[in-house]
Formats: C-alpha cells, sequence, structure tokens
C-alpha cells in the first residue's frame, strides 16, 4: 500500500503538467494588455468585448477600446483598458 | 491597403485569414465588423476567403507604392524624369563633392587643397582613377610638414586626416664644458651666474668677445681645477645705432578691385553666369560658395571671381611724412629685433640729403649678452 502511495504522488506532478499544457496561459501587463496562449480562435471583436476560444473554454475580455495588437496561429495579444475577464465553459 | 468586413460573422474573416497565414494589421473591431490593413498580394487570398465567412470586403484606402505607379501609368515624362533623376545621381556618385581637412594647424587648408590637387584629390575628379595611396604619399613628400596622413573616400567626399610634424628643438648638451662670452660690447648692470666662475663683476665695462664667465673652475685650495657647463645671464647696457633711409619720391602700387564674374560650378565644372569679359587684370581671387543640404556639401557652388589690376602712383615726400614712415619702420624693428630688450631710451635724428632722407635712431637698452662658448679641449 505504501508503495501505491508513493507511486501516485510521483505520478502527480506529471499529470498536473499535462492538464497545464492543455490549459490557456495568460498574461497580463497590468489591465492595458494582455497575452494569451492557446488560443484557437476569435470569436467576437469588438471595441467593448473580445472573445476567445481557447478549446477547453471561452475567455471574455471586457473594457473600452479593446483592440488586437498581434495575432498567431496560437496566441493573440489584446490591448486596450481591460475591466473584466469572463471564463466560459 | 485598407479595407471594412462587414456581416454576420466577421471574426471568422480573422480566424481563416490566420490559418490561412495573412497578416492583418492593426485590425480595429467594430458591431459586425472591422477594418484593417493588408498587402496587395494577401487582399486577393482574404477575398477568396469571404465567400466561407458570408461578409462583404470594401476597400477604403489604397496606399503604397503599386499603387502609385498605377495612378501615373500613362504619365511616361514621370518615369523618364525618375529615370533620369537616378542615373543622374548614379553618376554624380561616381566624382568627389567635397573635401574635408582635419587636423591643419601650421599648413592652410588652401595650401592642401592645391598640393591634394596636384596630386588627383579635388572636386570633380572621378573615384575609380583616384590612387588614394599614392596621393598620399605624393603629398607627404611635397608638402614636407606632415607626419602622417590618411585620405579616406566616404560616398562622394575625401577626407583628409592629417597630423603635422614638428621640428625638434635644440637640444643643449649641459656636459659640455663652456664659456659665457659678451656677444656686444656694453656695461654690465646685472648678473645671475648658475654654473662657472665670474670673470668681470657690475659696473665694468665689457667688449665684444670678452670672457664673461668661465668654464674652468678652481676646486678650493688645492689649485686643481675642473671644466663646467657655464650657465646664467649677464645683463648690460648696450648702445645701438639703427639707420632707416627713407627716399624723396616713392612710387606705389594700388591694388583695386575692377570687376567680378559669377560662375556655377558643378562638380569642378565651371559654368559663366555673367557673360563678362575682363581685361588688365593683374591678379584675381576666386571665393567659392557651397551649396549646404543637411550638413552635407552639394556639388554645386557659385564661384565668384573678383579681379583687380595694379595702378602705380609717384609720391613725393616731405620731411614730416618720411618722419612718419620711418617711426613706423623702426616701431616694427623694435617689435621684431628687439624684442629680448629693455629699450631705456630712444633718440631720433634726421638728415637730409639731396634724395633722400636718413633717421639714425640711437637705442640704449638692456639686454643679456651672454653668449655661450664651447670649450675646445686639446690634449
Amino acid at each position: 500500500m505504501k508503495q501505491e502511495g508513493k507511486g501516485a504522488m510521483k505520478k502527480l506532478p506529471s499529470l498536473y503538467k499535462e492538464a497545464m499544457n492543455h490549459a490557456p496561459f495568460l498574461q497580463f501587463n497590468s489591465n492595458k494588455e494582455v497575452t494569451l496562449d492557446g488560443c484557437r480562435g476569435i470569436l467576437e471583436y469588438q471595441k467593448e468585448i473580445i472573445r476567445v476560444n481557447t478549446g477547453t473554454m471561452i475567455i471574455a475580455f471586457k473594457g473600452r477600446g479593446l483592440n488586437i495588437k498581434c495575432l498567431t496561429t496560437s496566441s493573440v495579444v489584446i490591448g486596450g483598458y481591460i475591466t473584466a475577464v469572463e471564463f466560459l465553459r | 491597403m485598407v479595407f471594412t468586413a462587414k456581416g454576420k460573422f466577421p471574426e471568422r474573416l480573422i480566424n481563416l485569414a490566420m490559418l490561412s497565414d495573412i497578416a492583418i494589421i492593426n485590425p480595429i473591431g467594430g458591431k459586425r465588423q472591422f477594418s484593417a490593413q493588408v498587402s496587395v498580394a494577401d487582399y486577393k487570398a482574404l477575398y477568396n476567403i469571404r465567400r466561407q465567412t458570408m461578409t462583404s470586403l470594401k476597400i477604403n484606402k489604397k496606399v503604397g507604392l503599386p499603387f502609385i505607379l498605377y495612378k501615373n501609368r500613362r504619365r511616361k515624362g514621370l518615369a523618364i524624369g525618375l529615370g533620369l533623376f537616378f542615373a543622374i545621381i548614379n553618376v554624380l556618385s561616381m566624382f568627389i563633392w567635397s573635401i574635408d581637412i582635419e587636423g591643419n594647424n601650421q599648413v592652410s587648408t588652401c595650401q592642401m587643397k592645391e598640393t591634394l590637387r596636384d596630386n588627383g584629390v579635388y572636386i570633380g575628379a572621378f573615384k575609380n582613377n583616384l590612387d588614394v595611396y599614392k596621393a598620399e604619399k605624393d603629398f607627404e613628400l611635397q608638402l614636407g610638414k606632415v607626419g602622417w596622413m590618411s585620405v579616406n573616400i566616404i560616398g562622394s567626399t575625401a577626407s583628409v586626416e592629417l597630423s603635422e610634424s614638428y621640428d625638434v628643438p635644440q637640444i643643449v648638451d649641459t656636459t659640455k664644458p663652456c664659456n659665457l662670452k659678451a656677444k656686444k660690447a656694453g656695461q654690465i648692470i646685472k648678473m645671475d651666474v648658475r654654473e662657472g666662475q665670474n670673470s668681470v663683476s657690475i659696473g665694468d665695462g665689457v667688449a665684444k668677445g670678452q670672457l664673461l664667465v668661465s668654464g674652468v673652475v678652481e676646486i678650493g685650495e688645492t689649485g686643481k681645477a675642473q671644466f663646467v657647463h657655464s650657465e646664467g645671464e649677464v645683463y648690460a647696457g648696450v648702445q645701438t645705432k639703427e639707420v632707416i633711409t627713407i627716399p624723396n619720391s616713392v612710387s606705389y602700387q594700388c591694388i583695386k578691385e575692377t570687376d567680378s564674374r559669377r560662375m556655377l560650378s558643378l562638380i569642378g565644372l565651371n559654368l559663366p553666369i555673367d557673360f563678362k569679359q575682363i581685361d588688365n587684370a593683374s591678379s584675381r581671387r576666386t571665393v567659392t560658395d557651397s551649396f549646404v543640404l543637411n550638413n552635407r556639401t552639394m556639388p554645386i557652388s557659385i564661384v565668384t571671381e573678383k579681379n583687380y589690376t595694379a595702378q602705380g602712383a609717384d609720391y613725393n615726400l616731405n620731411k614730416k611724412s618720411a618722419q612718419v614712415l620711418a617711426d613706423t619702420r623702426l616701431a616694427l624693428n623694435d617689435v621684431f629685433c628687439r624684442w629680448n630688450c629693455d629699450i631705456k631710451s630712444k633718440r631720433v635724428e634726421c638728415t637730409q640729403n639731396k634724395n633722400d632722407y636718413v633717421f639714425t635712431a640711437n637705442y640704449y637698452c638692456i639686454e643679456d649678452i651672454a653668449q655661450s662658448v664651447p670649450i675646445n679641449i686639446v690634449n
């Protein structure tokens, strides 16, 4: 039993890493800029709201004067005055 | 190219463009629309995608060289002018436009430019024919006062950097024994002897060549002597005379500017602006005003040629005007020939001859009369 417990504990970090690999990675620079890694597409693009599909969830950035500064196949940089972030599953 | 995408789902267009590697620059979102910038090639690809997204594309602004060229495709003169412009720029860049000289203190810039011209470095010289290393060597040989120099061709500018050579000062060998002798006759007023044995004392009158300080010094009362390098200053009151002769009639050459003409200089080629014919010019001076744009000397300059003629005139001098002339010459003589003397008195006498005035100036000065004379030791 002891040995099994130890094995389960050892497996935990690798499982955590695996889970985190699929999760979107968000990096905020104050509330003026956010970099999102793991972007699958833009669902809504307006000055007040930008909704981004990440596969596992939809992230909505709300604010004023929002704009997409940079867009690649896997990441997006959103600028503007961000007031709220919503995570929808 | 600036465009606006309108439709039910314009965001899909962004996603599809992203997957198709279409660079959408500066997208600005709105309600069921967005505007952005793309290149011409990307817009064509985007136009094919827009059918899948049920959006319509509208071009707002066409910016860039392809559109400018397309707009002006019928203006052949513009194309020819543009081609000529680049051709002229290309041809002009083969020549030297300006010469920058740095590091000259003793040698004048004008003299340097003349010497550089003799060695092939001048405004308008063809760069490909320029042998910089040969020019540097020849320049050093010709001018003689150059320690080192380098000619760098940067674009159309010949940048000349040089360091002038300096004459080695005369080094006094203090190990060689010598005496101090009088170079002029006079009465000694002050003696400041640092090394050697005094042979005269204050108040003594000395003749020219007389021993003042001896380099042979006795060692106490041993009867032995040693040779030393005599050093010091011996000040004496000296009477000297200066004679200046001023002729009764003097002929002067008066230089007068007659006329000037201007020329447009294009990389050394002078094209006249004023079509004037100038005769009887004894000397001429050229002034070049270069056209500088953004701190760069352009190959265009205005050359003004000023011509001068010499006009002779004879004057008869009276005693007063001859006196003024003599005083001026004596003053110049005092400055350049008696700069190391303390002039105590100066008396000028004038005698008039048949053809000239003779001014005799009698000076009484205090000056250092000591002159170092080496002792020749013969075994």
